[in-house]
């Protein structure tokens, strides 16, 4: 299988440069389907799933390789080397704005500015830093995700899993964009909010435009500052809305604040 | 029932609320609003339903519940916990909907609240005890001798247990979502697929085979394997045991090559008791010493035995095959028997035979030899010689001193049968016996090949006796 069809990457729309949208924790691609439109027109608009979210190959996953964020970088390398990517816009949402730059650090040439959404380094509150959360809500998550297959189930994943040929019948399926196998969710709910990614911000040199929701609980407008204050040359855009995806609440903003940065 | 319709609201048995666009409520009904112990006042256009949730069921909101209720317009039956406003937690279910108008502009959710405390806990339970299942069905998997590897219905590798990373070579990353076929020899690629057809079809097999190791290797194997099934009954993949039966099959071996060699032995056994009854018989003249001969005979026939079977049936130290048989003359003789010799051993065959010749010699030796009388003594030496121009010679020296004189007609019958013909050429070697008046001197020489193992250097030289 190879490396598109194992991240179930999607090309559209016509330009010289490429934009690739990279989803967050808990959906899939599908994420991007009110904004990424909007930029076909002047990019190559590139999509795809993580190993392990939406239509991706489950049975790419490697527990050790994406045990870290490192695995799901090298997700972004290998796609953006597969399509001949260079001097890319990297959009990232929520942890992926984390990914992004770890990419980044092992090919400089790969992108040439990053887009972050909903941005938040490190989840946890610790001395002066507040992160928002303590670990045992991370604990809380993870019985919340066993509360919670949504649609997943022993006898559902050989109908999704077995059938790549037939999608349909995956699709007929209600909660599809953001259904996972629980195991690989609660790994990379912990990868995703166990991470202490605040050291690498000060090493992004790439003009950065961090895009911070005025009302979101699990990226605080603090932290979105803290980010914005750690990229050296950064720009932050606020968009007045509630929740943790403008790509969704507030996708005419969201664009808005893209097309500004770019 | 009450006769004002907004009780149905206001009463339902579970909570009701709707929200503006940007989620702030609307309406909530009073179930909710005494649910969470907050007057309507402080809930209306000011807080939204998930102002309500932990702290963890803010994390699932904003990453899944959101984001579905957006792409599909609706969500049912997620689990959360809402926080009443003693702060005490409320375990409820929630189904919402997403209003638009007509041109597709959200105009608000509409959400339905269950509680399920009840069910929370019991789904908990079940959750707890499944997962204590699993970590002990894991440890059994991962403590496992044999190696453990399940498939999925489509024939591909889903676990890979330690003992499979041992058995097989390949580590578990390389195995898993591999073909079941990598472990197929070349020329079983055809059984292969018969054997996942029927096991996928819902078979349970028990068989040996051989399998491919990564480094290219066969290895013979136990495989038990039976189909798993999914709750509705169908196969949806299948667990194989496969036990590793190089060492079984090596012990078979072994075992099929002693019972051929032990059968091999019986007969040779039976035609040399036949040729001692038939000698004996034709040498002795009386019924007495008939019997007394034979049995002799037949006794040092067992020692040999016994010594055989004490080494397993390998080689025998030359100074053991000369202990084992001395024992009954050298208890009042001991200070009259000497011998010396390296630390040679002689395979069965030939220390069986030898065994024999002792025997003779020294029932010789007490009946008429050096060891009749009161002084006399016995010399018994070995070592390997230079055969001249062919491979080396093993020999063996018995000379008697001391004795009555001998008289030359004395040695004759089955002793000297055994000593100059049976014995030597049983060992593609050769004998004299020579009965001189000082005493009798018996030389065997036999090809060093019937050493085992072969010396490294003969001038091993030890004492033995």
């Amino acid at each position: 299988m190879s490396i598109l069809e194992r991240n179930h990457v999607n090309v559209s729309g016509q330009g010289a440069r490429a934009m690739i949208f990279a989803h967050g924790y808990g959906c899939d691609q599908n994420m991007w389907r009110l904004v990424a439109p909007a930029f076909e027109r002047d990019y190559r608009v590139v999509l795809f799933d993580y190993v392990g979210a939406g239509k991706s190959d489950l049975s790419a996953y490697r527990p050790a390789r994406y045990g870290s964020l490192a695995g799901y970088a090298e997700d972004v390398l290998e796609i953006g080397h597969e399509l001949g990517l260079t001097d890319a816009i990297f959009v990232g949402h929520s942890v992926s704005s984390m990914i992004g730059p770890l990419a980044l650090q092992r090919d400089p040439g790969l992108f040439s500015r990053m887009v972050m959404i909903g941005p938040s380094p490190w989840y946890i509150n610790e001395d002066d830093y507040q992160g928002g959360f303590g670990r045992a809500d991370i604990d809380g998550l993870l019985a919340l995700l066993d509360a919670n297959h949504l649609g997943w189930s022993a006898t559902m994943a050989p109908v999704i899993m077995g059938n790549p040929d037939r999608p349909e019948l995956a699709e007929e399926l209600a909660n599809s964009f953001c259904r996972t196998d629980p195991e690989i969710a609660r790994q990379f709910a912990r990868v995703t909010f166990l991470s202490d990614c605040r050291a690498q911000l000060p090493a992004i040199r790439v003009p950065t435009l961090v895009i911070q929701c005025t009302e979101d609980v699990i990226a605080p407008p603090v932290v979105g500052e803290y980010v914005h204050r750690q990229i050296a040359g950064s720009t932050i855009a606020h968009i007045q809305s509630n929740g943790h995806c403008p790509h969704l609440s507030a996708p005419a903003e969201t664009i808005a604040a893209i097309r500004a940065f770019l | 029932m009450s006769a004002d319709p907004s009780d149905d609201f206001e009463l339902a048995p579970c909570g009701l609320l709707s929200t503006r666009p940007d989620g702030l409520i609307l309406r909530v009904n009073q179930t909710l609003s005494s649910w969470l112990g907050t007057p309507r006042e402080a809930l209306l256009e000011r807080k939204r339903f998930e102002d309500f949730l932990s702290l963890p069921g803010r994390l699932f909101h904003g990453t899944h519940f959101a984001p579905l209720l957006q792409l599909q317009g609706f969500v049912e039956e997620i689990a959360l916990e809402m926080r009443r406003h003693d702060g005490s937690g409320l375990q409820v279910l929630v189904s919402a909907t997403l209003a638009k108008d007509e041109a597709g502009q959200p105009l608000g959710m509409r959400i339905a609240v269950f509680r399920a405390s009840e069910r929370r806990r019991y789904e908990e339970e079940i959750l707890r005890s499944k997962y204590a299942q699993a970590e002990q069905l894991a440890a059994i998997v991962r403590s496992s001798r044999d190696a453990i590897i399940s498939i999925s219905s489509l024939g591909v590798i889903q676990t890979w247990n330690e003992a499979a990373v041992r058995l097989y070579g390949y580590s578990t990353d390389q195995a898993v979502s591999s073909p079941f076929s990598i472990l197929a020899p070349d020329n079983q690629a055809v059984e292969d697929q018969a054997f996942l057809a029927r096991l996928l079809g819902g078979e349970s097999l028990l068989f040996e085979t051989q399998r491919r190791r990564l480094d290219g290797q066969l290895v013979p194997v136990a495989i038990s394997a039976a189909p798993v099934r999914g709750t509705d009954g169908r196969v949806v993949g299948a667990a194989t045991v496969h036990r590793d039966m190089t060492a079984w099959r090596q012990a078979e071996e072994r075992r099929l090559l002693m019972l051929r060699e032990l059968t091999h032995r019986t007969k040779n056994l039976l035609a040399i008791v036949q040729a001692v009854e038939r000698q004996s018989a034709a040498t002795t003249t009386s019924k007495e010493e008939f019997h007394e001969r034979l049995s002799g005979r037949l006794r040092a026939i067992a020692a040999s035995h016994d010594m055989l079977l004490a080494c397993d049936w390998r080689g025998v130290a030359v100074a053991e095959v000369l202990r084992s048989q001395l024992a009954p003359f050298s208890e009042i003789n001991r200070l009259r028997i000497h011998s010396e010799g390296p630390a040679l051993q002689l395979n069965a065959d030939a220390s069986h035979n030898l065994a024999l010749a002792i025997h003779e010699l020294a029932t010789n030796a007490v009946k008429y030899g050096a060891l009749s009388g009161v002084t006399g003594e016995v010399f018994i030496s070995w070592g390997l010689v230079d055969g001249s121009a062919g491979p080396p010679i093993f020999e063996l020296r018995w000379s008697e001193r001391g004795g009555p004189p001998v008289a030359p007609s004395s040695r004759r019958g089955f002793g000297r049968v055994v000593l100059e013909r049976i014995v030597p050429s049983a060992l593609d070697g050769s004998a004299t016996l020579s009965l001189e008046p000082a005493g009798a001197l018996w030389t065997l020489r036999i090809p060093a090949r019937l050493l085992e193992p072969l010396p490294a250097s003969p001038d091993a030289r030890t004492m033995a006796g």
